[in-house]
């Protein structure tokens, strides 16, 4: 009689450990959504009944040396930094065919920040350098999809400084000059 | 010869590979390979002094490289690069300069650097120039624009040209370079054409010998300035 009752006794304290560990399990806090958001996935437009605005977010050119300006729904955020975030993690996904992004794949946004002086930070996870395929004009349509996203979109928002992993860095991959804020650079742009 | 001394930098090195060509090549065996070439090419028939930014597989900093140009006391500084585009059709060599708006992050006009008079044996002072190492590219923009332009018109006649020859980029190497200063990106090993003709004696030479007839060709035009 006292031994089953010890298996019995056994069999709950399993079973209530079980339970405990899936609860605790549902119950852990998710992941941050900008981590969440790899560049792997594809951007789509924001669900209907979602505020949004129209952005113009900027990809490769045909000829690979310049970038092409598209617009682009995205979520409507209250305010300049909730909003550059929106606009940067769209920046970052895959744009729709066909045009072809100039962001390394995986690179997701760390942190979005904007200063007194209009200055804003973008910080990008490691793969933004890690995964950079090299060149100058790579490095460079990068960078100014970058600055010119923020820029275009914000119009508060006169410059922007790239951060990786929280650090600042002297450049992506070898050639562009990131130690000061970058302003708009509209001469490699061109109309699709 | 006015120039005694040239800087050739080859970029990248080390852990620091540069782009890599589809079929494995990477960037910095090249720019060393190329300035190799110009060195011997510019030591045997100009007799000048061609100092390498690193004449061996390993990083260098970009503030190092422009510490050794900067040391060497060179007339010119040439950056060899290769390069990468989305577009794997993308093709032809590049010159890249820096302009006034692009040093110290485009913030206007650069502060003038200063002059000190400086204590010097038997009582007397020497006048010392202090020259700002985050823009001492700006007293140099001129002729480094000269030197674009120069280097420009010999490569175009032996090498394929991209259809944006000559640009001004914000880049990291030379803002602290104290003497005309350009970048040539000399190919896109993107492009898997010019990733095999990067690796060719032929390409090489012309690269080398575009190098050699500009550094002829801007010596002269400074020694004419200096004649003036």
């Amino acid at each position: 009689m006292t031994r089953r009752w010890l298996v019995l006794a056994g069999v709950a304290v399993v079973l209530l450990v079980l339970a405990g560990w899936a609860v605790s399990r549902a119950l852990r806090p998710s992941e941050a959504p900008a981590e969440a958001s790899a560049a792997n996935t594809e951007l789509v437009p924001p669900t209907a009944g979602v505020r949004h605005i129209t952005a113009t977010l900027f990809y490769a050119g045909s000829d690979g040396q310049s970038l092409v300006p598209v617009r682009q729904e995205i979520v409507l955020a209250e305010g300049v930094v909730p909003q550059g975030r929106e606009i940067v993690s769209a920046q970052l996904l895959r744009p729709r065919s066909p045009y072809v992004s100039v962001i390394p794949e995986g690179t997701r946004l760390r942190a979005f920040y904007v200063t007194d002086r209009g200055d804003a930070f973008v910080d990008l996870s490691p793969e933004v350098t890690s995964r950079h395929p090299g060149g100058s004009t790579a490095e460079l349509l990068t960078v100014y999809a970058l600055v010119n996203s923020v820029t275009a979109n914000l119009p508060t928002i006169r410059r922007v400084q790239i951060l990786i992993d929280g650090q600042e860095a002297d450049t992506l991959a070898g050639h562009i000059d990131l130690r000061n804020p970058l302003e708009r650079d509209t001469s490699i742009i061109k109309r699709p | 010869m006015p120039y005694s001394v040239v800087v050739i930098d080859p970029g990248h090195g080390g852990e620091d590979i540069g782009t890599r060509g589809v079929a494995g090549t990477e960037e910095k065996t090249i720019t060393l390979a190329i300035a190799q070439r110009v060195k011997t090419l510019l030591e045997s028939s100009l007799g000048v002094r061609v100092v390498l930014t690193r004449s061996d597989d390993r990083r260098v900093s970009f503030d190092e490289r422009a510490a050794i140009a900067n040391n060497s006391r060179a007339g010119l500084f040439l950056s060899l690069h290769l390069n990468s585009s989305p577009n794997p059709a993308s093709a032809g060599a590049e010159v890249i300069q820096l302009r006034q708006g692009r040093l110290a992050g485009g913030r206007g006009r650069v502060v003038d650097d200063e002059s000190v008079a400086l204590p010097a044996p038997g009582g007397t002072t020497r006048t010392v120039d202090l020259v700002r190492w985050e823009t001492a590219q700006a007293r140099h923009l001129d002729a480094s624009a000269a030197l674009a332009e120069t280097l420009e018109a010999q490569l175009r006649t032996r090498v394929t040209m991209s259809a944006r020859p000559a640009l001004d980029l914000p880049l990291r190497v030379l803002p602290s370079v104290n003497m005309p200063a350009v970048v040539l990106e000399m190919a896109y090993l993107s492009n898997a054409g010019e990733e095999g003709l990067v690796q060719s004696d032929s390409y090489q030479d012309n690269i080398a010998q575009a190098i050699h007839d500009t550094v002829v060709q801007f010596s002269a035009l400074a020694e004419e300035r200096e004649s003036r």
